[in-house]
């Protein structure tokens, strides 16, 4: 079997994913880059207009609200989710009775279709049949009630906390991986030298997981730069655009106003935006090791 | 040895590979038949679930398929934005449907890009057709000389009322606007929503459309398209000033930004709700519901400051059934085409189209049973009411989508209370001006 780890024979066993990759993945991505630079209805021939649609995009106040929302939905996650996914992993990685069927649990609302989850916390956070605003009603705290969703202000911190509940058992998941990848004699030889278990956490387990953390990173990210169903269902981006995220504000644009080209030219920004972003973490997260 | 084999392998997986990536051009249907023998049609419409949502035309394609054995019937339906944005995809890779229903605007361009079956010959041919359908609604569809498409069906908007609700509270139902801005305190004293809507589908405006045209909207929108007049005149801003009243003075649901249009509709028939804007396809719904025997429909209130006629009725063509260009490069399918307009435009077609209590696109001579049907009769006497003059075409049918959304969007903007009257306006002039 020389022969398969040789140079050329892998180089050849690539080619059809290299195909399907280039044809699927970057192809895509070049034509949504040409059209974006075109005036173009989706219907007869584009017609090529440079870089008009991102000089429009500047002057755009819904594509900058939209943007706002999503570093939002962004911050909400980072402050919650990534602390929260590893709580929830270091709880799940002690061993209890039924501790499998608690991590089953846990895994649940990754696998439920993000149009569901949407449609799950209408009924969640909706101003007026919502649960939250009926139970803080029916306890006497009605001035606590909320334009959960659907208001000028909330609604992007509300959709951070739906992607939170959403995500949070998948990348704890990933966390709790992580943590059983630590050798335990680490932590025997550290108890042995005396460390106590703040110790054992900040000297050993949260370094150990730099990894895990940034995968974790990327993750969310890339998760928040594409949220479109959540969204759609929640508030389908209103009230007036104030509650779109840059995917539905792109697919409004694109499908529901037929403007092809200047969606496509939304769709280029996010995808640099969500390169930009992971790529900026990758290279802080590396020299933060180095130092 | 082993490595020539691996080689072959390669070689095989990337030709393989490279077949799957390659476009398949030749015809789907293999009972298409330039000669003899059967063919099949495919239409694709504009929901989801065709036999559910549009029942008439589901009707209307089985009746088609018993009449001709021979041609059968492929029929494909995805919600409305899904099948649009579909529908320009084929377009791109020239595998349009032989017959499929699409929004006038894209229709236009796609007739202008070639790639629709000009129905001239048709209409032509079937001068009894021609006679049955309302000339305004076929000249809706002609442009360039071309007659690109038919009126799938007639578009019947106007708001929906609940009589009952209207007896309760011993308020009269509106025929003016000062008789529905006065409903709307009494309804809202009585934690009653006046006119029940939802802004999450943004497109649900139609009564305020017809409104619309009562501030001359078709006087003014060449002009506005020219660059001679804005959309931000003082008629429309009178129009926008009222639904600015009618939002201050509580005649919209309070989670009007979180309702769907769909939720709008069950919160109107589970009668919690006086009005509700929507159109004739509501009918089969309403027929079964509770409210029933106390709904009926209106065309919208009147203005005493309105431009020109008042009485408007929104009874034009919603959106047109048309036919892809490559049908007539067989003459077995373009034969089949024919067959299938001439049916859908008869007497039957009609029959099927009032069986389902949708209004025909022909002039209809059969009868409607009042007392199995009462809001469809209901439906069918405001159709025939004298005095109402008939609409070009309902506003954001004759714009740009862009500029169709926008008018939407400007208006649920009022209504949502995020943007001013003048502001709201604004916002289509740009978009017209892009």
């Amino acid at each position: 079997m020389i022969w398969l780890s040789k140079r050329r024979t892998i180089f050849f066993m690539l080619i059809p994913t290299l195909i399907v990759y280039l044809g699927y993945i970057i192809m895509p991505v070049l034509i949504s880059f040409y059209y974006s630079l075109t005036e173009y209805t989706g219907i007869g021939a584009a017609r090529f207009i440079g870089l008009d649609n991102f000089n429009r995009l500047l002057n755009d106040s819904l594509f900058w609200i939209s943007l706002k929302n999503t570093l939002i939905v962004l911050a909400v996650a980072m402050l919650l989710l990534l602390p929260g996914a590893f709580l929830l992993a270091l709880l799940l990685n002690v061993k209890v009775k039924g501790g499998n069927a608690v991590k089953a649990l846990n895994f649940a609302p990754s696998i439920v279709a993000p149009i569901l989850v949407g449609l799950i916390w209408v009924f969640i956070l909706d101003p007026q049949m919502g649960m939250i605003n009926v139970i803080l009603t029916k306890l006497g705290l009605g001035q606590l009630a909320q334009s959960w969703i659907g208001g000028k202000t909330l609604t992007p911190y509300s959709i951070g906390i739906v992607f939170t509940w959403q995500m949070i058992g998948f990348l704890a998941t990933i966390f709790l991986a992580g943590l059983k990848m630590i050798p335990r004699d680490v932590y025997e030889s550290s108890s042995m030298d005396g460390a106590n278990k703040v110790q054992q956490m900040f000297r050993i387990t949260i370094p150990m997981m730099n990894e895990t953390v940034k995968i974790n990173v990327i993750l969310i990210i890339t998760g928040v730069f594409k949220i479109f169903e959540t969204v759609l269902l929640l508030t389908n981006g209103g009230p007036n655009h104030l509650s779109e995220v840059m995917v539905t504000y792109m697919y409004n644009v694109t499908f529901t106003s037929g403007e092809y080209g200047y969606g496509m030219a939304i769709a280029t920004v996010t995808f640099l935006l969500t390169l930009i972003f992971s790529l900026v973490y990758m290279s802080l997260s590396r020299k933060s090791i180095e130092e | 040895m082993k490595n020539r084999f691996s080689i072959i392998l390669m070689a095989c997986l990337l030709i393989l590979s490279l077949a799957a990536c390659g476009s398949n051009n030749a015809p789907k249907n293999e009972n298409a038949s330039s000669e003899t023998g059967p063919v099949t049609l495919s239409i694709a419409m504009h929901v989801a679930n065709v036999k559910e949502q549009e029942p008439y035309m589901y009707g209307i394609i089985q009746k088609f398929q018993e009449k001709y054995p021979d041609i059968k019937i492929d029929l494909t339906g995805a919600e409305t934005q899904e099948h649009v944005k579909k529908m320009k995809m084929m377009s791109q890779s020239g595998n349009l449907p032989d017959i499929f229903w699409m929004l006038p605007a894209p229709a236009k361009e796609m007739n202008q890009a070639g790639l629709l079956l000009d129905l001239t010959d048709f209409l032509k041919s079937n001068p009894e057709i021609t006679a049955g359908i309302d000339s305004q609604m076929v000249s809706d569809y002609q442009d360039g000389g071309k007659q690109f498409g038919l009126p799938y069906q007639a578009l019947v908007t106007g708001l929906w009322y609940n009589k009952a609700l209207f007896d309760q509270y011993k308020v009269k139902v509106p025929e003016t606007y000062e008789e529905l801005l006065a409903a709307a305190k009494v309804f809202k004293a009585n934690n009653v929503v006046t006119i029940a809507k939802g802004s999450k589908d943004t497109f649900s405006t139609w009564a305020f459309l017809g409104m619309l045209t009562r501030y001359g909207f078709f006087d003014k929108i060449a002009d506005i398209e020219s660059g001679k007049e804005k959309f931000n005149n003082p008629d429309f801003l009178k129009l926008f000033n009222k639904i600015d009243e009618l939002r201050v003075n509580g005649a919209f649901p309070e989670n009007v930004s979180t309702l769907s249009y769909f939720q709008a509709v069950e919160m109107f028939t589970a009668g919690k709700a006086a009005m509700l804007d929507a159109g004739v396809w509501e009918t089969k719904k309403i027929e079964g519901s509770p409210i029933a025997k106390t709904a009926g429909f209106s065309w919208g209130p009147t203005f005493s400051n309105g431009v020109g006629n008042q009485k408007i009725a929104m009874a034009v063509a919603a959106a047109p059934l048309v036919a892809s260009a490559k049908v007539k490069d067989d003459p077995a399918k373009y034969d089949a085409v024919q067959k299938f307009f001439a049916f859908f435009y008869s007497q039957e077609g009609a029959a099927v189209m009032a069986e389902n209590e949708a209004p025909p696109v022909v002039k209809y001579t059969g009868t409607v049973d009042k007392a199995k049907y009462p809001v469809y009769a209901e439906v069918i006497n405001k159709l025939n009411e004298p005095g109402w003059e008939r609409a070009k075409a309902q506003p954001d049918l004759v714009v740009s989508e862009a500029v169709a959304n926008q008018l939407n969007d400007s208006i649920y903007g009022v209504i949502n209370g995020i943007y001013k009257p003048e502001q709201a306006l604004d916002l289509i002039d740009q978009k017209v001006a892009k």
